[in-house]
Formats: C-alpha cells, structure tokens, sequence
C-alpha cells in the first residue's frame, strides 16, 4: 500500500508542473504584455520610458524559461504576486475567501453524493419500471438545466414566492444562507452522480459473482447490500473526485448568482477586472485543490480495490 | 420473484441480444446498415432528439423570416412589456426589445458556438489521439502528458480565464472553448486507435503494403467514427451550457448580439419585476440541451450496442 502511495505521489508531480506551466502560458498569451491590463493605451498615452521601466522592473524582459524559473521559485515559497488597484497578495485574498467556498462546496458534494447514489441505486434496482423511466427523465433535466438559471428559479420560488430563506448573502454565516446555493449546485451534479451510479449499479447487476450469490440463497438485502454496493461503489468514487473540480467550476457560477462570497465570486470579480495575477492565482489553486483530491481518491481506490495496488 | 433476480434474467436475455446485434453486421455492409437504420427509427431517445434539433435547426436558418420584430432595435416605449401583452408573444426586455425574436435569433449563436467548438475539439483531438495511438513511444507520451494535465485543470474555469487574458469575443469564445474541449476526444480517439491497432485487418493492411496515412484514413478512422459522433453529440451539449455560462458572466457574446446567456445576464437585473426575461432564453438553452442529450444517448445504443447504458 505504501509504495503504491508513493507511486502515486511520484506521478503526480509532472502533472503538478504541466499546470503552473499551463498558468503560466495564460499570463504570457496576453496581447502585449501584463502592463496593458492595467496601463491601457486606448485611455491614454503611454510614456514609453515608464513601460520599459515597469517591464525591468517586474523581469518581464527576460526570456520564457527564465521568467518561468522565477514564476516557479516565488510559486515554492508561497507567492503568486499582488493584486492590482488593492497590492494585497493573491495568496491572502484567497485564503481569506476560503471558509465560503470550502462551506459551500461541502454541502453541494454531501447533498449530491446522497442524492445521486441514493436515486441511481433505486432506479437502478427497477430497471425498466415506470419508476426507472421517471427517474432517468428527471436526471436528463438535472443534467441539462443551465446552473445559474436553476439558481434562479429556485430563488423566485423559495425566497421570494414563499419567501422561506434569505435570497443572497452569506448573513454572518446562519445555516439558511447557505441552502439555496448549495441546493443549486448541489442539485446540478446529482443529476450526473445518478445517472453514473445507476449504469454502475446495471453493470454489477449482470456479474456473475452476483448470479452465484443469489444462486447459494442470499437473501435480496444481502445480496444488494454485501455484493451489488460494494462493487458498483468504485467507479463511482472515481466520478465523486471528478465531479469536485465540476462543482468548483461551478461555483464560480452559482458564488455570483447568490452573491456568496467566496473564491468563485473573487475570481469572476479578478476576470471583470482584469486583475489577471489573481485570475492565475485563482485557476492555480482550483487546479490544485482538483489534483490533491485525485490523488485521496486514488489512494482510497487502491485501498477499497486491491486489484489496483498490486498492478 | 423479487425484483433484481427479474433484472437479472431481463439483463442476460439483453446482452444475448447485444450480442447477436454485433454478430450480425458480418453479415455484409448493406444488412449492416439497415439493421442500424431499424435501430435508429425504434429509438424514442434519437426521435425526439432530433426533433428538438430540427427544431433549433429551422429557427436559426428561418431567423429573419420567423421572427415578428427586429432583435436587436430599441423600442423603450415598449419596455418591458409581460408576455402576451400588446403582440409580444414572450414580452419585451429593459431596452423594449421582442424576446421571442431575440430567442429565435439567439439560436444562431448557441448553434454555431456548439459547431465550431466541437469541430476544433474532434480536429485537435483526433489527430493528437490517432498520434498518440498509431504511434506510440515518445509521441504517445507527450500527448498522453499534455492531455493528463488539460484533465486537471477545471474545464469552465481555464476557458474562463483564457477568455479573460485574451478579452471578450465571440473568436476567443471558440479558442478558450476549443482549447478545454479536445483532451476527452483525444482520450477516447486514442483508446480506439490502440484496441484497433492489435486488430488482424490492420495487419493484413500493412502486409499488403499501405502506407500508414492510408492505413490510418481507410480502416482506423471509419472504425473510430461512432464513438467520436456519439461523444461530438453529448460535447456540444456541454459547449452550449458552457458558452451560456460564460456570456452570462458577461464573457461570451457581447450585446446588443443576441446570445441566450448574454440575454438572461441582463435579464438577471430585472429577475424581481421582469422574470420572463430570464425565463424563455432559459428554456430555450434547456430544450436545447435536452435534446442533444438525447441524441447522443440514442446514438451511443444504436451506433454501439456493445457500449448500451440500458
């Protein structure tokens, strides 16, 4: 088990790279440089001496790798630059939007694991009932339904029709502030969690190890409960680890719509203000929160499936 | 009987069944394909699908003859008008402008936004995939590397902040969409090359002399098509809740052009007075994706029984 860990951990780091590379790259595909975002020449002119000596002074003309060095030596000691306008670190202003989004993300991935699995296991287990059908139609809607105007729909219902929760906000951190988003975007990403479970669930169904169980006189519980869940579990905590990067995409979305404020708000405030190191800074963290979870999710795989372990 | 052993027996006749279905296109090209045209027509999924399509399909060509107003042309004396009031069908937005003609026209954009993106991602990823698959080693390496770190970014949130570097457009709309589109096509094309690549044909291709653009044009491409028809399908769904995403946080289209995100990040000024200003551009990408969704299911059972969902 150890080494497989290590293994995993080993392989990882290329990954890790290739992404500060990719986030790099974004920085260098601006048209012109940096300075533009914040000394446009379409407000006014631009005192050529002053831009080469901004561009000197921030090593930006110094050649790709060489910058990328540097990029990489600040990234290993904890800096991602300043934020423009306000000269606060990058890492400061995320970590301060951290509890929101962490909160958030919490409620949505526990609302939309219960659900999903819970909904792909039933209709699963009837396939081919009505109840099947009904339920494959409502994940379809689940799965196609924009995000933010789900938001929205469910706010002009629950918040202002009825008016039950608190429409936006955060408040000062009450419960009711947080359900109307993490229903949204936990709502979101069960559709896809019950439609993954349920065609994992259909695939053990036809095992032979199932057919044996049943064939020696298992009851329906044990068979459901000792031989189906634990096997159709495992791909479905693959698609759990995958479906975190999905629900932080989308809580970018869902932040903005409920004016929740956390890292997802910060970054669509940082792209409408070109505030473009924290854009990098914001993309970075997200793409690394995604890989350490991969990586917890690998480890738990080799755990519960030794197949993996010893391949 | 109780209901998973009914499943059970339900579920090996099912799979003899798929099984038969695959043995029988050797039966020759032409008994092929009328045995996947007759799978085609049974599929509800496929039928309504294209239904929705032909739908979108016809209102995005018909544009300037269906819609009853111009979209994009002010009429504040007429501003925000509910729907079926005064000959506004879907009402009217903030500027007076007719919402069902704006939705009409906004699904040239949606459309075309879904075409070109998957077109760049099927182009990019099966070439990179096939060269991966063909021919292996270091090719296969770089590819593979570059797709792994692709996978770990967050799709929406790269294409987001590429769109932020490169500035709002409909252009850098299709690069930043392209970009995070093709690592899943390449995945799969270069998974398909490689279970083609042990295949006997493939052998005899090459013992009889073809060159491998040929072997790769004639016999491995044509096998991978299903797939990359079936995951083109399900992908434009994604592109057009992605572009809708992005031009509701106002880095999509740009107004006053007609984009379904672009109208409901207005519309969400109004949500409290004006709903349906949000309303039918949501429905709109709703319908929309719903039916796409269906499609690709449908033609992943038909295209492929061997990958049936059930």
């Amino acid at each position: 088990m150890l080494r497989y860990a290590i293994r995993r951990l080993i392989l990882a780091v290329p990954i890790l790279l290739g992404v500060t590379l990719m986030t790099f790259v974004l920085m260098w595909v601006i048209p012109g440089d940096i300075t533009q975002s914040f000394m446009d020449p379409k407000i006014g002119t631009i005192d050529p001496e002053v831009l080469r000596a901004v561009r000197e002074q921030w090593g930006l003309d110094a050649p790709f790798l060489v910058q990328y060095g540097r990029y990489m030596g600040n990234l290993l000691r904890g800096d991602m630059g300043y934020t423009s306008f306000t000269n606060e670190r990058v890492r400061d202003a995320i970590v301060s939007r951290l509890p929101a989004t962490a909160r958030l993300a919490l409620a949505a991935l526990v609302l939309s694991t219960c659900l999903g699995i819970g909904a792909g296991v039933f209709t699963a287990l009837r396939r081919g009932s009505y109840l099947d059908t009904a339920g494959m139609i409502v994940t379809l809607f689940g799965v196609s339904v924009p995000t933010f105007w789900l938001g929205f729909v469910l706010m002009w219902w629950l918040a202002v029709w009825w008016a039950l929760l608190p429409a936006t906000g955060y408040g000062h951190g009450e419960w009711s502030y947080v359900v109307l988003p993490a229903v949204t975007l936990g709502l979101s990403y069960a559709g896809a969690m019950a439609r993954l479970t349920r065609s994992a669930v259909l695939d053990v169904l036809d095992a032979e190890y199932v057919r044996t169980a049943r064939a020696k006189g298992a009851g329906r519980r044990t068979v459901i409960a000792r031989h189906i869940l634990p096997n159709a579990m495992v791909p479905v905590l693959t698609v759990i680890g995958v479906n975190l990067g999905g629900l932080m995409a989308g809580s970018v979305v869902v932040e903005s719509v409920f004016a929740w404020p956390g890292i997802g708000q910060l970054f669509v405030e940082a792209i409408q203000g070109r505030n473009l190191l924290l854009v990098q800074g914001c993309v970075l963290f997200f793409a690394m929160i995604f890989i350490v979870v991969n990586i917890l999710v690998d480890l738990v795989y080799g755990f519960v499936d030794p197949r993996i372990r010893y391949d | 009987m109780d209901r998973p052993a009914e499943a059970l027996i339900e579920g090996t006749a099912r799979r003899r069944l798929a099984q038969e279905q695959t043995i029988a296109p050797a039966a020759g090209p032409r008994a092929a394909r009328r045995l996947w045209w007759r799978r085609v027509r049974r599929n509800r999924n496929i039928m309504i699908g294209v239904l929705l399509m032909s739908l979108l399909a016809t209102a995005a060509i018909a544009a300037p003859w269906l819609a009853p107003r111009d979209p994009i042309r002010n009429d504040l004396a007429n501003a925000l008008r509910p729907p079926r009031a005064s000959g506004f069908l879907l009402g009217t937005d903030n500027l007076g402008r007719d919402i069902l003609s704006r939705v009409i026209w906004g699904s040239r954009i949606s459309l075309t936004v879904g075409i070109v993106v998957q077109s760049m991602a099927i182009a990019i990823g099966t070439l990179l995939g096939v060269f991966a698959g063909f021919y292996g080693g270091w090719a296969d390496d770089v590819v593979s590397g570059l797709t792994n770190v692709m996978f770990a970014l967050p799709r929406l949130l790269f294409a987001m902040a590429i769109v932020a570097a490169l500035g709002p457009n409909m252009f850098n709309l299709f690069i930043a969409l392209g970009m995070v589109g093709w690592p899943a096509m390449c995945r799969l094309v270069r998974a398909q090359t490689l279970s083609l690549c042990g295949k006997d044909f493939l052998e005899g291709a090459r013992a009889i002399g073809a060159t491998d653009l040929r072997i790769i044009a004639r016999h491995i491409l044509p096998n991978a098509l299903s797939p990359i028809i079936v995951m083109g399908t399900l992908g434009m769904a994604h592109t057009i809740l992605a572009e809708a995403s992005l031009s509701f946080l106002g880095l999509g289209v740009q107004p006053p052009t007609p984009s379904w995100g672009t109208m409901m990040s207005r519309g969400q000024l109004y949500i409290w007075h004006a709903p349906w200003l949000m309303l039918f551009p949501g429905l709109a990408i709703f319908f929309t994706v719903v039916g796409l969704n269906l499609l690709g299911d449908g033609l992943r059972d038909a295209l492929d029984p061997r990958l049936r969902r059930r």
